[in-house]
């Protein structure tokens, strides 16, 4: 749906009721009606404002023929209410029009009516909301033009009937329609001005309508550069982003590698209390890992260049990897971490890197929230997919926390005040990795009893 | 056993390999940049390379399309080893024709060598 159709779509019930009232106060002729809707759909179906200005004033001669009843020139002026001044917006497109653009001594849109000057029947017309006549065009144009220079330039296009209709918009005038005639008062008929009357009040509508579409281009061209500069910015706050996370890995890589060849056993030998620190500080130091590798991948969702390198992968020796590698945080707490499967398992569809994190989120979290006990993989094999679960044997997580755990920045709050830190990142980010695969990701859980965390992979074929 | 060129500007990195390698019986080449790394890499044909990205002067990406380039070394394994580990990045090292890319934050060097001798065993 373009934003047209959207502003129609808004518009028109209100248009019709509008309609339909102005129809039934004043009981009009089926021709009038018809030519009314004409009009208005002309009018109405543009939105531009500048183009639908000029249709007010051309349609009622071209469309309808007033041209030949002796109307030659009609004029749209409206309330610029910033300067408290009445502005002439649009002109017809006529001979007469033309002469009197060409012998004006003001240009025709510095024509200026202050609100202030009572004696314009362009200002009477809008303060009595009434329809005023006039044989003399120095009330249309004071004090613009002297009354001198008025009469020359009426003589000169040959009028001899000027009409001001006011153009309302909720019951308010907001401008005039100036029609002006090459006959005389009497000649004008009844069904002409009721009519013209019909017509001002659709002019209303039109007016505000393209007001409102003009002014929410304008707005949505504003937020659409508005966006670009946003998208920028988070392009660059990646960028940033990379870089620094380059930086802080950079030193943790170095502490890591340390750290693994004194505890593997390659820079001699070393006490018990030496090795518990160690393994204390190398855990740490993980930790401040993934942390790095979390906020990377938010910033990368959110600068939307979160995107996948899909190939089989074998989450059998995935999980046997990351489940080895923490170890040492599990003995760090007494706790035990064990891996189980039935049988080989066919590979799945996923992204390597990614679905490793998630393994190290899962079991990241489960060792982290569990003291006693400890935590079990298991993957089963599904029809189509393989199941893993991650359980363990922790305090479990209450129904209202469960329907946060995947949202952005969100922990379970009950009982993890200030025993665990954490960002909140890891399972939102998850979801994000799973989801993206086509895998689901859920989690069952109980208070007292432990929680269960599942995710599926498509199996590949 | 098999010959292993790191070229990486970080000392510490290449200290820590080089001692768990060579105690595994490999031997062990090392340079602290690119072009070094590749004059290395056509004197001694070394079986694997593992190449950082970001160094001085030369970056690991430039040092992959020259060893690729190179009849001599083209068929050397060649892992690419960084913690500017983007999906650009990774995609960029597999098209350059690196068999792998690894974050060097998130591995450890059990896992590393264990990846290396991977890599090596079928070779011999």
């Amino acid at each position: 749906m373009t934003a047209q159709d959207t502003l129609r779509h808004i518009l028109e019930p209100y248009v019709t009721h509008f309609l339909h009232k102005a129809y039934v106060t004043t009981p009009k002729r089926k021709d009038t009606i018809e030519s009314l809707w004409r009009l208005e759909k002309i009018i109405l179906d543009t939105l531009d404002f500048n183009q639908a200005v000029q249709k007010i004033v051309d349609s009622i001669l071209t469309e309808l023929g007033y041209l030949k009843l002796g109307y030659r020139i009609v004029v749209l002026a409206l309330i610029d209410h910033k300067d408290q001044r009445l502005k002439r917006i649009s002109i017809s497109q006529t001979q007469e029009a033309k002469k009197a653009l060409e012998v004006t001594p003001v240009p025709f849109h510095d024509i200026v009516i202050p609100l202030s000057e009572t004696e314009s029947y362009c200002i009477k017309s809008l303060n009595d909301n009434a329809p005023y006549l006039t044989h003399d065009w120095y009330d249309l144009l004071r004090p613009s033009y002297t009354r001198q220079d008025a009469a020359i330039v009426q003589k000169i296009v040959g009028i001899k009937t000027s009409m001001i209709y006011p153009v309302t918009y909720h019951g308010k005038a907001e401008g005039v329609l100036i029609f002006s005639l090459i006959k005389e008062e009497k000649d004008v008929s009844d069904a002409e001005k009721e009519l013209i009357r019909g017509f001002t009040d659709v002019v209303g509508i039109a007016v505000q309508n393209a007001k409102l579409y003009t002014s929410l281009q304008e707005t949505s061209e504003q937020l659409k550069s508005a966006n670009e500069k946003l998208t920028e910015l988070d392009h660059l706050k990646d960028e940033f982003v990379s870089l620094a996370s380059h930086e802080l890995r950079t030193p943790m890589t170095a502490i890591k590698g340390s750290l693994s060849t004194i505890l593997d056993g390659y820079a001699g030998d070393i006490s018990k209390e030496s090795r518990d620190f160690l393994t204390s500080a190398y855990n740490e130091n993980d930790r401040l890992i993934r942390l790095v590798n979390n906020l990377l991948n938010i910033s990368r969702i959110e600068a939307g260049r979160f995107t996948f390198t899909v190939t089989p992968i074998d989450l059998d020796k995935m999980a046997t990897e990351v489940v080895n590698n923490l170890q040492m945080a599990a003995k760090e707490k007494n706790m035990y971490l064990r891996f189980e499967k039935d049988g080989p398992l066919p590979k799945v569809r996923g992204d390597e890197d990614k679905v490793k994190e998630v393994f190290i989120n899962l079991i990241g979290n489960a060792l982290k929230f569990t003291w006693t006990g400890g935590v079990t993989v298991t993957i089963e094999q599904k029809d189509t997919e393989l199941e893993v679960r991650v359980s363990d044997t922790g305090p479990g997580i209450t129904k209202e926390d469960q329907d946060l755990l995947f949202k952005k920045f969100s922990q379970a709050r009950q009982g993890y005040t200030k025993q665990t830190g954490g960002t909140g990142l890891g399972l939102y980010i998850s979801k994000q990795i799973i989801e993206g695969l086509g895998g689901k990701i859920w989690l069952e859980s109980e208070v007292g009893k432990g929680s269960t965390f599942y995710f599926t992979l498509p199996k590949a074929t | 056993m098999s010959k292993i060129l790191f070229i990486e500007d970080d000392q510490l990195i290449v200290k820590i390999y080089t001692t768990r390698l060579q105690a595994d019986g490999h031997t062990v080449f090392s340079s602290y940049n690119g072009a070094d790394g590749i004059a290395i890499a056509q004197k001694e044909i070394p079986d694997l390379i593992v190449c950082d990205v970001m160094m001085p002067q030369m970056d690991g990406f430039e040092v992959l399309k020259r060893l690729k380039a190179d009849e001599k070394t083209r068929h050397i394994i060649v892992l690419m080893y960084s913690n500017l580990a983007q999906e650009e990045e990774m995609k960029k090292a597999k098209e350059l024709g690196a068999a792998e890319f690894i974050v060097k934050a998130n591995i450890s060097p059990v896992e590393l060598v264990e990846k290396i001798k991977g890599y090596l065993t079928p070779a011999q």
